[in-house]
């Protein structure tokens, strides 16, 4: 092993500053048009807003929907995770697929799903079963990849000081997942808090539903925005928390050389109920959406119903995705360059800026876009410009974390290298650091551009006037009871879901097996 | 190729010092090694006479030119100075005679000078692979190759072995510095491990917390260290307890040559005595000297014995008598001595 040389760098190139400047400016838009907006409304108004029954009712809603969710993931995921990585669970690499295959279903879809199933589902018991059952497998993906990363030496050390296989599980194992457990939990909280299109349709209240009601009622509404100042106040702490959680795991990670395979628990007799209760999770998670959408599309084709606007739809999702992930691609790049290759406070906060907004639901982004165009530039509004910039506040992290993978196969010891051998600064960017990342930036595109087909919330309320995506076109008809008419519009955006989530299943698997 | 002068140069990053002054001269032809424990400031002096940093103070020229001075710096690409960083850093995307080719001017590329570098270094065979199917050390010798190609006034090389295990570290550094020798280039080796250092270099600098603390040849170095840095930082160094009078030293072990430059001192003085000097001797010629601990080594066995106030380990025979508890010991050849600060 050598010592790594301390890091010593110097500070960013005025372009890239510059460059990497515009995105933050983005980003900080949302929190500063719920300042302002709060600001207006003037302390009384505040406290009036804030301390009515409805918000309380609200509050007590959306905590409830967020804790109870996070908690059924995170004890579905750790023992998804448990049982497939460290038992000797009959086909387990089948279920190590199967058990992700609920990321491939949007929330708004499963719901849909439910919804149409039984109006029974619709409430908040209901809205609690089918997050759960979408959302667990953010929490069993980091948990298995931390446990397949682990190494079996100190439940090894831990058994042989006499502890018990259980106690080894609490005393060992789960403290050294924790950081992976806790990430993927806070990552589930933020997103129920955020979450729209799923809770509109299963007719739970929360702030979310409650901010588009607002907003629907009233265009710039200052309930609307107080409300989301609440949201806010929920979201940010769930995001920093998972954020560093985060960067802790990567830290953490044991070393390479040297390591055994993992020895499996036998199951013994309760090798058939776990194979039942696996098989009834994956039938509830993926086997009920799935079979809901095929029901739909068979109903769907005798009556003949649904599939005329189509073609308008993909043409609409692609048109705004596009376009949004080469924006959003093109924003990130400076942001991840500077941090990565220079560093210094201002690169790294630009940097981890998004980070902290990707706590923002994407309806308080679109709010303050909304507000930003109405008020400051008039000739934004409807318009395809607003809609990718309100992609870019909400996208930036995943395009960054696509892009810093990449980015770090051309370390800048190849550019000084090119610089040594009489290539100027940007000929050594171009012939160098460029060839070598742009098959990366290729596949992170591609994966946005999926993502981008994926939202709901922005694309509802920004897309100009006419324009229907695929997303919209399944909440609006589902909305409105049509299911075998949003049905086709679902299946298409599962099929093309199933891509992004193949490639983020094989990312985190891998991640601890670099 | 040209020669490098390195003038009292300093740098600091974020308010800490790295560089304190530094003097350094390459003569034109000459292989010189920078040797130094991690964190000395080795890497970044390299990195500064490259170009890659500027300096805050001081100046360096090369072959005569100014090339860094707070307020001018020439760029890397005009330096001509060849590089090869620690673990290679060959460009992925690009064959091995891609990389190679990669410094050379467009008209030279097809010329045959990539064919005759590659040769140099004996990779003549892999010109059309890629970086990752090469073994670490042909990725070296590659590395060296590209930094050749386009015939720099000067090779730096920053701990170019690192990567390699131990015996592989020995032979590639061996093929490349008979590689050096054969262009005539001037090179500047970065390394923290002495053997390298003194297998390779015509001139030895001794680097430690930002200072070069001595230049000149390997053996003067490793024989008359200037300072207890110095001794340490060329290989082990045994400082026992000594006295100087009349130009020799009265230690524990008995008397002791002195080297020129610590001939002139007088009074208390640490002796610096590498382990190699020390030697059994028949009873009756040496300070007797109880063995603590024996350890069977193989091709020798290690005794630890007491001498004075000092435990100090001494290298006997794999057959050493098991029955003994003592052994004799003399200082052979002259030893460094530093005299202490009073007070």
């Amino acid at each position: 092993m050598t010592i790594a040389a301390p890091v010593r760098r110097e500070p960013a190139p005025p372009w890239l500053a510059l460059a990497a400047t515009a995105p933050a400016l983005l980003i900080v838009l949302p929190l500063a048009y719920v300042l302002v907006r709060a600001w207006g409304v003037g302390a009384g108004g505040v406290a009036d807003e804030l301390f009515r029954p409805r918000t309380l009712e609200l509050l007590a809603n959306t905590l409830f929907l967020g804790v109870a969710v996070t908690a059924i993931s995170a004890v579905l995921g750790v023992a998804a995770a448990w049982c497939v990585e460290r038992t000797d669970l009959p086909g387990r690499s089948m279920w190590r697929i199967l058990l992700a295959l609920p990321l491939a279903v949007p929330a708004f879809v499963a719901s849909f799903a439910w919804a149409s199933l039984d109006v029974a589902f619709q409430g908040m018991a209901g809205a609690v079963l089918i997050l759960s059952l979408s959302h667990y497998p953010l929490v069993y993906l980091p948990v298995a990849a931390a446990l397949r990363g682990m190494d079996p030496a100190f439940e090894d050390v831990s058994r042989s000081l006499g502890r018990s296989g259980v106690a080894t599980f609490f005393g060992a194992v789960l403290p050294q997942a924790w950081p992976a457990l806790g990430a993927g939990a806070l990552l589930v909280l933020a997103h129920i808090f955020a979450e729209f299109g799923a809770l509109a349709l299963l007719r739970v209240q929360t702030f979310t539903t409650a901010i588009f009601s607002s907003y629907e009622l009233q265009f710039d509404s200052a309930s609307a925005a107080l409300q989301s100042a609440v949201l806010m106040a929920l979201t940010l702490p769930a995001a920093l928390g998972e954020m560093r959680l985060r960067r802790n795991m990567r830290f953490s990670r044991s070393g390479r050389g040297g390591r055994r395979t993992q020895r499996l628990q036998p199951l013994g007799r309760w090798r058939l109920p776990t194979l039942a209760g696996f098989s009834a999770l994956s039938a509830l998670a993926t086997g009920v959406p799935a079979g809901m959408l095929v029901y739909w599309l068979a109903v769907g084709r005798s009556t003949a119903r649904g599939l005329s606007d189509l073609g308008a739809a993909i043409a609409g999702s692609l048109s705004l995705a596009i376009p949004g992930a080469i924006v959003v691609t093109v924003l990130a790049l400076p942001l991840v360059l500077a941090a990565s290759r220079h560093g210094g406070a201002a690169a790294r906060l630009a940097d981890r800026l998004p980070y902290v907004v990707h706590g923002l639901p994407g309806l308080v982004v679109a709010l303050a876009l909304t507000w930003f165009a109405i008020h400051v530039v008039p000739g934004l509004y409807q318009t395809t410009a607003l809609l990718i910039a309100a992609y870019a506040v909400l996208f930036l992290p995943l395009a960054q974390s696509a892009l810093r993978a990449s980015v770090e196969l051309a370390p800048p010891r190849l550019e000084e290298v090119a610089r040594s051998l009489g290539r100027g600064p940007l000929a050594a960017f171009a012939t160098v650091t460029l060839p070598n990342i742009l098959p990366g930036v290729g596949a992170s595109l591609a994966l946005m551009t999926l993502e981008l087909v994926r939202e709901l919330t922005a694309t509802l309320l920004l897309a100009p006037t006419g324009v229907t995506t695929l997303a919209t076109e399944v909440w609006s008809r589902a909305n409105d009871g049509q299911y075998a008419a949003a049905a086709p519009y679902a299946a298409l955006l599962v099929a093309l879901s199933a891509a992004p989530v193949y490639v983020f299943t094989r990312k985190s698997l891998e991640l601890h097996d670099l | 190729m040209a020669s490098v002068t390195v003038d009292s140069v300093s740098k600091s990053y974020g308010g800490q010092p790295v560089l304190r002054g530094v003097d350094l001269a390459v003569r034109e032809g000459e292989i010189a090694a920078l040797l130094g424990p991690s964190g000395c400031g080795k890497t970044t002096l390299l990195r500064l006479i490259a170009g890659f940093e500027r300096v805050d103070a001081g100046e360096i020229a090369i072959g005569g030119e100014a090339a860094s001075r707070a307020g001018g710096h020439l760029p890397p690409e005009k330096r001509r100075i060849g590089y090869v960083p620690q673990e290679g850093a060959l460009f992925p995307h690009l064959t091995v005679a891609g990389n190679v080719a990669y410094g050379l001017p467009r008209s030279e590329r097809g010329s045959g000078r990539v064919a005759e570098t590659l040769a140099l270094v004996g990779c003549e065979a892999l010109a059309d692979r890629y970086p990752h199917q090469l073994s670490g050390g042909q990725q070296q010798r590659v590395a060296l190759a590209r930094a050749l190609a386009p015939r720099p006034r000067l090779i730096a090389l920053d701990e170019p072995f690192n990567g390699l295990d131990l015996e592989l570290r020995r032979s590639v550094c061996a093929e490349v510095v008979a590689t050096l020798r054969r262009t005539g280039a001037t090179a500047i080796l970065v390394t923290h491990d002495p053997e390298e250092a003194f297998a390779s270099a015509d001139s030895l600098a001794v680097m430690h917390a930002g200072r070069i603390v001595q230049q000149g040849a390997p053996r003067s170095v490793y024989r008359a260290p200037e300072s207890v840095e110095a001794a340490r930082i060329t290989g082990p160094a045994i400082l026992l307890d000594g006295t100087i009078s009349d130009g020799r030293a009265e230690t524990a072990i008995g008397a002791a040559e002195l080297i020129e430059a610590s001939r002139g001192a007088s009074g208390a003085a640490d002796i610096c005595v590498r382990p190699e000097q020390i030697a059994l001797v028949a009873h009756g010629l040496g300070a007797h000297a109880p063995i603590l601990e024996r350890s069977f080594r193989g091709d020798h066995s290690l005794l630890t014995v007491k001498v004075g106030n000092h435990r100090i380990a001494v290298r006997a025979p794999a057959d050493f008598d098991a029955g003994a508890d003592h052994v004799h010991l003399a200082v052979e050849g002259a030893c460094a001595a530093f005299v202490r600060q009073r007070g």
